[in-house]
Formats: C-alpha cells, structure tokens, sequence
C-alpha cells in the first residue's frame, strides 16, 4: 500500500476520535470551610448522639464532572471528624455505574462514664 | 486499494462533518423547530435544562439526543408561529394545564423501562395522584434532578413524619446518616407502606441484624412486628419505645403479681418506697435481653442477664 494512502487513512480514520475527545466538559462543585464554636448547655452525648458536632474548620467539598458520555461525582463532608462521608461515584451514562463511600456514623450514649464498681 | 481508501478516509470523514449538525438542532419536518428556537425565547430555561442529565447527547434515548426541548413539551413551530401563544399544543408541567397522570405519562414514554419504576403504576403516590414533576424537575443540576434533598423532599408533605423525625429518640435521618429511600421504595412496591423488605421485621433485621436471632428462648412480639413496640420515624420514649417502659411491658404482662402489676404513684417519689421497676430502665434492668436470650434455664426464659 502506498504509505502516502495509509497516513491519509489514519488521519481520517482518527477524526471521529478527535471529535469525541474534543466533546463538551464539564467541571462544577464547590469548597468550603465552615468554623465553628459549639457550647453545649446539658446532654453533650445526646446531643452528639449521631454526629461529631465540635468547634473547629469544618470541610465541604462538591465536584461535578461530566463529559457527554460519562460523569464523575465527589462529595466530601465534615473532614477529619468521627462524622465524616466520602463519596465517589461515576459512569457511563445509560450502561455503567458506581458508587464508592465512607460515612462515619458515631452513636454516642454518654461521655465520661465510670465502670460500675 | 481504492476501497480501503474509502472505508478508512471517506467514511470517518463523512461521520464527521455529517455529524455536525443533530436533528434537534436543526429542526425536523414534523413540526419541531430545534433548541436553539426555543433558546432565544426561554434562554432561564434552557441554562437550567443544560445543566440537566436531559441534556445528555451521550445518554441513549435522552432529549437531547431527540428532539431536545420538544422531546417532552412536543412540537413547537406553531407556538413558534403564534409568537409564542399559549395553548398550541405545548406541554407544560403545570398544575393547572395537565394533571398528575398526563404529567407522569410523559415522563413515563421514555422512563417506563426503568427497573424501579416497574411498580410505579401500583405504588401508593400514583394513587393518590402525586406525579412524576412534584419530586423532581427536568430542568436541574441536581442529583437524579430532585427538587430537594433527603429528608425535606418527602418532608415537604410528610409533615407528621418530620414531627417525629425530631423527637428525642430517632434515626439518624435529620442527621443527614439515613435517608427516606434506604427504607421505603417511593416508586412502589410489595412491601406495605412502601416499605423496601417483604416486611417491618425483614426491613429492620437488615441493619439490626443481632435481634434477628434465632434465640433459645425467644421473645414472640419481636418475631412477629417490631412496631409492637418501637416506632420508627421517632419517639419521645428512649430506644424508639412506643410507650414508656414499665407501662409498655404491662400492655401484655397484665396478670397479677411480679411481673405484672401496675405499677402506682406509690413506688415513685410520691410514695413511701420508690422502686427501680419505675425508674431508669425499669424492667430492663434485669431483663435486659429483651429481644431473645440464649442463657441457660430459667434465666434464658425470663430473659435476664
């Protein structure tokens, strides 16, 4: 085959490729950082029965990806707290799916318990 | 070699540049007018539907890789040629322009092989005439293009259930750990109150796997409904009690005698000698393997540690 034929047909044949790598992209989410000062007047376990509510930088975190074909999801909340929840999930839209996570879920019933004696 | 020139150069080629233009961009011969018609009118519109999996060409079947805007609100070149007048055959998700079935019958034409949709037309929100629209929206960046999240969604109507959701005994749900969906199936299904499991217990039994059993001895309104004696979406009473522990216990041990007799004013603080069987845990104190004991003897019947 003439070499000068085959470039031809390579380059032609990878244009439909090029067309879907050049499709439209998308990144959106957000980030944020929340500091917080918490006083607890009575129950603090019941008051944390299920979350880990503690002064200090709560982190948020939202990022949306997406192509025509495909989506890529992340979420993360309360970072670095006995609460925390990770989220990952993506996939081909109409054939495939995923979802990866962490969610810590503390169940607090009293602090500073003694053993009885 | 002039044939594989063809089928290597020529066709790619043509895929491309015909490529170029969809048919919901360039309108088609039964009476659509393509998006970007529609997208110098409704400009708020279409930002929010682009942001939509709707918008999705790479999605099989979507709008997008239909007829766009018309896919649902059908064909538009009369509206166009009214100059937009109303009540030419477009559709609109309104209240007052369609109801709940013709609502959820287009959402229907391209969402009924959906595998959780396949009990929607038996599910209890169809019957009591909740469309497809009054949860979700097609113009949306949001998740599976829900109007809110978990719970304010289900909240929104539900009110009794929010109520509950905030007394001092509950799941997690407020806190964000359990969702209405991981216990109920809102698009129907077998279970009663749209439950996800064959039934209360089965449901239950998934995350409290440990008060399944089998027990030795074991106690028989556990086996047969958890909610003879918790409620689930909240209580006032600790561990989700429907009543308060000893009086909850005397619903059923109502023979005379210990255990059974009602406890008065008289073994509170208001009497002579105040009893443990009133307070703290009252019989759980001793019979603390409510659920279903495995000890040995009577011990293991009566449930005590």
């Amino acid at each position: 085959m003439d070499p000068r034929v085959l470039l031809f047909a390579v380059i032609f044949s990878l244009v439909p490729g090029w067309n879907a790598w050049a499709q439209e992209r998308t990144l959106a989410g957000e980030v944020s950082a929340l500091p917080l000062q918490v006083d607890v007047k009575g129950n603090r376990a019941k008051f944390n029965e299920y979350r880990d509510l503690r002064g200090g930088v709560h982190g948020h975190i939202v990022l949306r990806y997406s192509e025509e074909k495909t989506f890529l999801d992340f979420k993360a909340d309360d970072i670095g707290y006995r609460d925390q929840k990770y989220e990952l999930s993506g996939g081909r839209w109409g054939s495939v799916r995923y979802h990866l996570g962490y969610d810590g879920l503390p169940h607090n019933f009293t602090f500073g318990s003694r053993p009885s004696p | 070699m002039r044939k594989a020139f063809f089928v290597f150069s020529i066709v790619p080629g043509l895929l491309f540049f015909g490529g170029g233009l969809s048919p919901q961009e360039a309108g088609g011969s039964n009476g659509t007018v393509g998006v970007e018609i529609c997208k110098g009118c409704h400009e708020d519109h279409f930002k929010t539907y682009m942001l939509s999996t709707h918008s999705k060409k790479g999605i099989p079947g979507s709008p997008a890789s239909k007829d766009g805007c018309e896919s649902c609100h059908g064909p538009g070149a009369a509206h166009v040629e009214k100059s937009g007048e109303g009540g030419v055959g477009i559709f609109i998700f309104s209240k007052k322009l369609a109801d709940a079935k013709a609502k959820s019958a287009k959402c229907l034409e391209c969402h009924s092989e959906q595998r959780d949709l396949s009990f929607w037309e038996m599910a209890r929100h169809k019957i009591e005439g909740v469309s497809c629209d009054n949860c979700h929206t097609v113009h949306s960046g949001t998740r599976k293009n829900l109007k809110a999240t978990q719970p304010d969604l289900c909240n929104f109507c539900h009110k009794s259930i929010r109520s509950q959701q905030n007394r001092t005994s509950h799941h997690p749900i407020r806190e964000g750990k359990l969702k209405c969906t991981d216990c109920h199936e809102h698009h129907g299904g077998f279970g009663p109150t749209l439950l996800k499991g064959d039934s209360v217990n089965e449901l239950c039994y998934q995350c409290h796997a440990e008060k399944r059993g089998p027990f030795m001895w074991p106690h028989p309104p556990v086996d047969e409904n958890c909610l003879t004696c918790h409620v689930p979406h909240g209580s006032n009473h600790s561990k989700l009690l429907s009543n308060r522990v000893p009086q909850l216990c005397s619903d059923c041990h109502n023979s005379s005698g210990h255990p059974s007799r009602p406890y008065t004013r008289f073994e509170t603080f208001q009497g002579p000698t105040p009893s443990n069987k009133m307070f703290a845990r009252s019989c759980l104190n001793c019979h603390n393997n409510i659920h279903g004991s495995n000890g040995p003897s009577t011990r293991g019947k009566t449930m005590v540690r």
